[in-house]
């Protein structure tokens, strides 16, 4: 009879809870079988229902893990077997993004910061070129 | 991808012929140094193609490398440019290095700018947040040293972790900054060479049309315009390269061993040349799951997919020996440089400057290499927890983030009020890992950089003409 293969937490290989979250589009996904078999074949599915009823495979494979990225925010399910065994129950995660807003503020902030570092440098190198430097010399520390 | 296309046997061969290679002509560059002077600033005469070549071969770290190929995997091509806005960090460097030149024409280290212009507070602060930071760049280069030589050879974590080390410590010891500028230069040619023909192979592995509906099924969110976290990396990196650049060591010691007319040339051409490396290392990771290579440890990707394109086009084992060569070189040359910098920093501000020790050219060589030993071991042990390498370098973005605008104070202004330059330091550090840790990894530079910036405008708006009170 095919071993199950189970989803685990890539942090202390424990059964992943029904429901995980992940962010940034990032995902890592671990997996083992319960009999700890090596080099079996493994094949990942995904799908955007519970249902499966549209999915695609994601890995085929012999190794035990895989680092996903580009996922859209939102909820995505996955599902692990061993070729020829049955499939795990369905892994629910749930990807979240940055809010909105959030991301406006420090977008805008790195752009401000990013223009007038450049802008000051430049400032600085031209009015020292042309000799008309804030500035002359700096003053030594006096100690 | 588990199985090695190095056996280890030969992976250990590759590394110590490299490292035999380094360490000789270290030897030879390293009998040039007659002084302390010509140990750490080469002579002050370094010319243009040297000096081009060191600083390229130094910003191209086994974070260009490894790391890069991350930022493209996670934030597709957003992630790509935002790593490669690090080379406005050395192109902006020329016009800083011309005020270095001119204001510090007999400076030895960064620190002697933060001591002159901030005063003993300002210095001592300095010297935290660079030796700081410095180690854990150091760190990062190890980890992926270590990596590397597990994904490629299969040899084991630590003990490929320890050579390259072993490596880099026993030639820098030996040459200092003539042998680091020398091997620097032979290391930038095989890194180009090498990204350039990996680069040309994964494109000619690659069908446009079939990755772009591969990545539209399964990475959709890497086709985004408006990908938020990519957006964020963007600012973040470059502000990450801006903040490193300006302040390490590093640099400084290369401004300061470069002639005067060079300097500025040298870090604007080795911007402009290092700036396409990470957009290949990238685009090599991005075609990780066109070419259906399973990626488990993002840390490995750009190497693993590297070896998987060269081992099919039918070169074998000899993919791996080439991809070990060019990343090999990429992080001895950073290594190398961090560590001679470093050890500047320890010797001529620690134990000259804080702790007030007269040194003859006969003892300056043996301080500098207990300096030198001392910052590795310190780097080895941080580097046995075989951490994740962007998390950690990431970590201290906010460090070096928050002295980019003192920095720019110091070397254009002559009027600000120091008190709040150094609170907006302090203060942009604490913001930045309060950032990186509660909000989004890609937002500690971002924030600290801001943070300091205000404070920084507002020292300007306070000091008096004529003086940095």
């Amino acid at each position: 009879m095919a071993a199950e293969a189970v989803f685990v937490d890539p942090k202390d290989s424990t059964p992943l809870p029904g429901e995980v979250s992940a962010k940034g589009g990032v995902l890592e996904l671990q997996w083992e079988t319960e009999a700890g078999e090596a080099d079996r074949v493994f094949v990942l599915e995904q799908s955007e229902s519970e249902s499966f009823a549209e999915s695609m495979v994601r890995y085929r494979g012999t190794d035990t893990g895989t680092y996903l990225t580009g996922l859209r925010g939102g909820e995505h399910y996955f599902r692990i077997k061993t070729e020829g065994g049955d499939w795990s129950p369905p892994q629910k995660v749930v990807m979240t993004q940055i809010s909105r807003k959030k991301l406006a503020l420090l977008f805008f902030t790195g752009l401000l910061v990013c223009a007038a570092t450049v802008g000051t440098i430049l400032l600085g190198y031209f009015r020292g070129r042309s000799g008309a430097g804030d500035e002359g010399e700096p003053r030594r520390d006096p100690r | 991808m588990n199985e090695y296309s190095l056996s280890p046997t030969t992976a250990w061969t590759v590394v110590i012929l490299l490292g035999g290679i380094w360490i000789c002509l270290g030897l030879w560059w390293g009998r040039k140094a007659k002084n302390a002077e010509g140990f750490m600033l080469a002579g002050r005469n370094v010319g243009l193609s040297l000096g081009t070549a060191t600083a390229m071969a130094t910003w191209v770290t086994s974070n260009t490398m490894m790391v890069a190929p991350v930022l493209a995997l996670e934030k597709g091509v957003w992630g790509m440019l935002a790593y490669a806005s690090a080379a406005f960090g050395l192109m902006l460097f020329a016009p800083l290095a011309i005020r270095i030149k001119k204001l510090l024409p007999e400076g030895h280290t960064a620190g002697d700018f933060f001591r002159e212009r901030y005063g003993r507070t300002g210095w001592v602060l300095f010297l935290v947040i660079t030796l700081l930071y410095s180690v854990t760049w150091l760190v990062t280069m190890a980890i992926a040293g270590g990596k590397l030589l597990e994904a490629l050879g299969g040899i084991p974590y630590a003990q490929g972790m320890t050579l390259i080390l072993v490596v880099c410590v026993v030639y820098t010891l030996f040459g200092g900054l003539f042998a680091v500028i020398g091997t620097d230069f032979i290391q930038s040619l095989i890194i180009l060479s090498g990204v350039v023909v990996i680069g040309v192979m994964v494109l000619l592995k690659l069908d446009f049309g079939t990755t772009y509906e591969h990545v539209a099924a399964e990475q959709p969110a890497l086709l985004d315009v408006v990908m938020p976290v990519a957006l964020l990396a963007l600012f973040n990196n470059m502000l990450f390269g801006f903040g490193e650049v300006f302040h390490n060591n590093v640099w400084w010691s290369r401004a300061f061993a470069m002639r005067e007319k060079v300097a500025p040339k040298a870090f604007f051409l080795s911007g402009l040349l290092w700036l396409p490396i990470p957009v290949a290392a990238g685009f090599i990771a991005l075609a990780a799951g066109p070419l259906g290579v399973n990626v488990t440890d993002p840390s490995k990707v750009g190497p693993l997919v590297a070896q998987h394109v060269l081992a099919q086009s039918g070169l074998g084992a000899a993919a791996g020996v080439i991809i070990l060569v060019v990343l090999f070189c990429s992080i001895a040359s950073s290594i190398d440089s961090l560590l001679a910098a470093t050890s500047d920093l320890l010797v001529k501000d620690l134990w000259v400057g804080l702790f007030k020790k007269k040194l003859s050219d006969e003892v300056f060589r043996k301080v500098a290499a207990v300096a030198i030993i001392s910052v590795a071991v310190v780097a080895w042990a941080l580097a046995l927890s075989g951490w994740n390498v962007a998390k950690v370098l990431y970590s201290a973005g906010g460090l070096v983030a928050s002295l980019i605008w003192p920095v720019i104070a110091g070397l254009f202004w002559s009027s600000y009020h120091r008190g709040l330059v150094l609170a907006g330091i302090v203060l942009g550090c604490v913001s930045g890992y309060l950032a990186f840790f509660l909000l989004e990894n890609y937002t500690g530079a971002l924030v600290a950089g801001a943070v300091s910036m205000v404070f920084t405008l507002m020292a300007r708006a306070f000091g008096k003409p004529g003086l940095a009170s």
